[in-house]
């Protein structure tokens, strides 16, 4: 559903230290009383080059090689300012802070190189009604000239609203594949969280400090989703960069810094991959996930 | 413009002419101080003592180590130069994870076979004792921008980036595939569970290289393959009163709670270095060296374990059906088995895979299985997991033991197959 939307260019982005002011400001919001407002505006960058330095520095700090090429998941970090932007607006209903990213799904269509520009336009798109709460789709897409090269959705919960509005919230996976085994370990540091923000642009306190992390709840530091998200990704891509592609994915039990976590895989079929991220002994889900890289490129 | 051709010279056989290790010892014992260089040396200086080879110029040495230092670049030829062969003879590195030592030998086989050579000397060292720990990887980092950087103040101004932790955190060697971070023993449980290989028959194969090790000990059959080093004259990992019991008490190692491999059946880190003389008929005969047996081919293959589809130690199974294609034999063909046992496991999913039909129809693209190998042929001296497994070591090891093995049978023919890090797997054919 596209409402008519207000293209509002936002140029230059506001620097880190205003998104984190805003964020910390939008917890003093008041109830809503009636149903939330969607937010109508659409915010646009006109154009973000994929420049080859940041690439290469989001590449290094999820595992991508640099036969991948532009990795699927990092348009994502040049719209997420835009995310924050939209959430922190006082006329969105809720704090952007206590917004938990509850899944994603990624569209690629054509392959992305570096020194490409990309128009990235952000909108809320549609609210789901959640059983643990409200939850919001946020939309980016990304053109180039003209044509729609990516797309992502964003799903957030505000937590605990009684009567959520929207259509009901149906889970973005299958459920999970029998016979899934276990192909990869990785050890987060206790500093991953900081590391990732820096080249995530994400500096949200739940994944940067310990006190941080405290106010807002978790006993640590927890990863973020989205550095999960591509670290799983670099794990199931093809030695070569890729053309059309997708990924879906929702995020389960957070992960508490620093751990040990696993990767488990079912066998793979064609270009279906289908993982699950899990705690060290293999029994508590991190993430669920399913990976489509075109075959045969 | 002359018609383009590789070397016309005949193809020659390859004689094996004999080995010579150190014993191999178990990590942090009796070899903690020497370096790969200092096992090698040990190993090729015994050589040249047994066969009378000092002042000789040979073709060439090659050999490697797995864990390595930056200041090991030139192992063979630091270790060529600290022995009493001639220091005109050639030598160079070679690095396939566990496949190296075999690997360097199929190397300088092939360069006889050619006639580019006459004789040359193959081998491999590996200590995880003395193994090499990096400085923590932001130092590094900093110390290399501090070099590149122009004029003091601007080095200065780097060097302050270094921070104290930096220090306490080195880099240190994994036991662990590069690629999905689990170490090789998780990889093998894994196996074991795909195959479904019991905790028995893993600790039964183990006991059985324990005692092979132990009795060809006792028959003097190492006199000639070994020459001690630092007061040990056996491999020290050899327990004479291993038991099934004591076997079956030992926890699992890598999976608690489901699994079956265990400090028992799987190979421990070890320290050792060995080495292999081999040389064309006619140079054997000119200096009265017996030929004990011929080194016929070798085969290397490597599987896809990244994504999960194949088990990380599997590629012995591939490499052996197309060796034996080519060569028109059947895995029954076979006198001796010399498989290296990096976990029991590992040899026991390979047997296994070669029984079943639809594995060797569908991985191996084979019409029918390979079929069952007789077990009374299976590493009849001993194996890695009696003796250790340094690793670079293991090839030279196995090729001398069945090379004499075939001569005291008086012929036959022998399979060597080794698995590797990677999703490797070398293997050979010796036969006389």
């Amino acid at each position: 559903m596209t409402v008519d939307s207000a293209i509002r260019i936002i140029e230059p982005l506001p620097s880190r230290g205003q998104l984190l002011y805003d964020g910390l400001r939008s917890l003093r919001k008041p109830k809503p009383d009636a149903a939330p407002q969607l937010p109508t505006e659409r915010l646009v960058r006109p154009a973000v080059e994929l420049q080859a330095a940041e690439v290469a520095r989001y590449a290094q700090a999820c595992g991508f090689r640099r036969e991948h090429g532009v990795p699927l998941s990092f348009p994502h970090t040049l719209a997420f300012p835009l995310h924050l932007l939209l959430l922190t607006r006082p006329s969105f209903a809720y704090p952007a802070s206590g917004m938990v990213h509850l899944a994603n799904r990624i569209r690629q269509y054509q392959r992305l190189e570096e020194g490409q520009a990309l128009r990235l336009e952000v909108f809320a798109e549609r609210w789901l009604a959640h059983p643990k709460g409200q939850a919001l789709c946020i939309a980016t897409r990304a053109y180039t000239n003209g044509s729609l090269v990516w797309e992502g959705d964003s799903l957030y919960l505000r937590r605990g609203v009684a009567a959520p509005v929207g259509e009901p919230w149906q889970g973005a996976l299958s459920p999970a594949p029998e016979g899934l085994r276990r192909t990869q370990r990785w050890t987060l540091p206790a500093d991953l969280g900081r590391r990732f923000a820096k080249v995530s642009g994400d500096f949200n306190p739940i994944h940067t400090s310990w006190l941080g992390a405290r106010l807002f709840g978790f006993r640590r530091p927890i990863a973020h989703g989205m550095w999960t998200l591509g670290r799983a990704l670099a794990a199931q891509q093809p030695p070569h960069a890729l053309e059309a592609a997708q990924l879906e994915c929702e995020f389960k039990l957070p992960i508490f810094l620093p751990a040990a976590v696993t990767l488990w895989n079912a066998p793979p079929s064609g270009p279906r991959h289908e993982f699950e991220v899990r705690n060290q002994s293999g029994d508590k889900p991190h993430m669920r996930g399913l990976f489509i890289g075109g075959a045969g490129q | 413009m002359s018609e383009y051709s590789f070397n016309p010279a005949p193809v020659r056989r390859v004689a094996i002419l004999g080995g010579n290790r150190i014993p191999f010892a178990r990590s942090n014992t009796v070899y903690a101080n020497d370096s790969n260089q200092d096992l090698l040396v040990a190993a090729l200086q015994g050589l040249v003592d047994r066969y009378g080879l000092q002042g000789q110029r040979l073709g060439e040495f090659a050999a490697g180590a797995v864990i390595k230092h930056s200041r090991d670049f030139n192992l063979a030829r630091e270790t060529l130069l600290s022995t009493t062969l001639c220091a005109q003879t050639p030598a160079y590195d070679v690095q396939q994870a566990c496949g190296t030592g075999l690997e360097a030998a199929l190397l300088v086989a092939n360069k006889i076979a050619l006639g580019q050579i006459e004789v040359g000397v193959a081998g491999g060292a590996d200590t995880t004792s003395d193994a090499p720990i990096g400085l923590n990887e932001s130092l590094r980092r900093t110390l290399l921008q501090a070099n590149r950087a122009k004029g003091a103040g601007n080095k200065l101004r780097t060097l302050l980036k270094v921070r104290p932790s930096m220090f306490f955190k080195p880099l240190l060697p994994r036991n662990g595939e590069p690629r999905t971070g689990l170490s090789m023993g998780e990889h093998c449980e894994e196996m074991a569970k795909r195959w479904q290989i019991k905790r028995l028959a893993q600790d039964e194969l183990t006991l059985n290289s324990h005692r092979q090790l132990e009795a060809a000990y006792q028959r003097g059959f190492f006199n000639d393959l070994i020459t001690p080093y630092r007061g040990l004259a056996r491999d020290n990992n050899l327990r004479a009163d291993a038991s099934l019991e004591k076997l079956a008490g030992l926890s699992p190692a890598y999976d608690r709670e489901n699994g079956t491999l265990t400090a028992g059946n799987s190979t421990p880190l070890t320290d050792g270095a060995s080495v292999v003389l081999l040389a064309s008929e006619a140079w054997a005969a000119a200096h009265n060296l017996p030929v004990l047996a011929y080194l016929r081919t070798g085969e290397t293959a490597a599987v896809n374990f990244v994504d999960g589809s194949e088990g990380l130690l599997m590629a012995p199974a591939y490499a052996v059906p197309r060796m034996l294609a080519r060569e028109g034999l059947s895995l029954q063909d076979f006198d001796f088995y010399e498989i290296h046992e990096a976990f029991a496991a590992q040899v026991l999913c390979t047997l296994k895979a070669w029984e079943d039909p639809d594995y060797c129809r569908d991985q191996l693209g084979l019409e029918a299985p390979l079929g069952r190998i007789e077990r009374s042929k299976l590493n009849i001296n001993g194996g890695s997991l009696g003796c250790g497994h340094p690793f670079a070591a293991t090839g030279g090891r196995q090729l001398a033991t069945l090379a004499k093995a075939i001569a005291e049978r008086g012929g036959g023919r022998g399979l060597i197959s080794i698995c590797a890090a990677g999703g490797l797997g070398v293997t050979a054919i010796v036969e006389k």
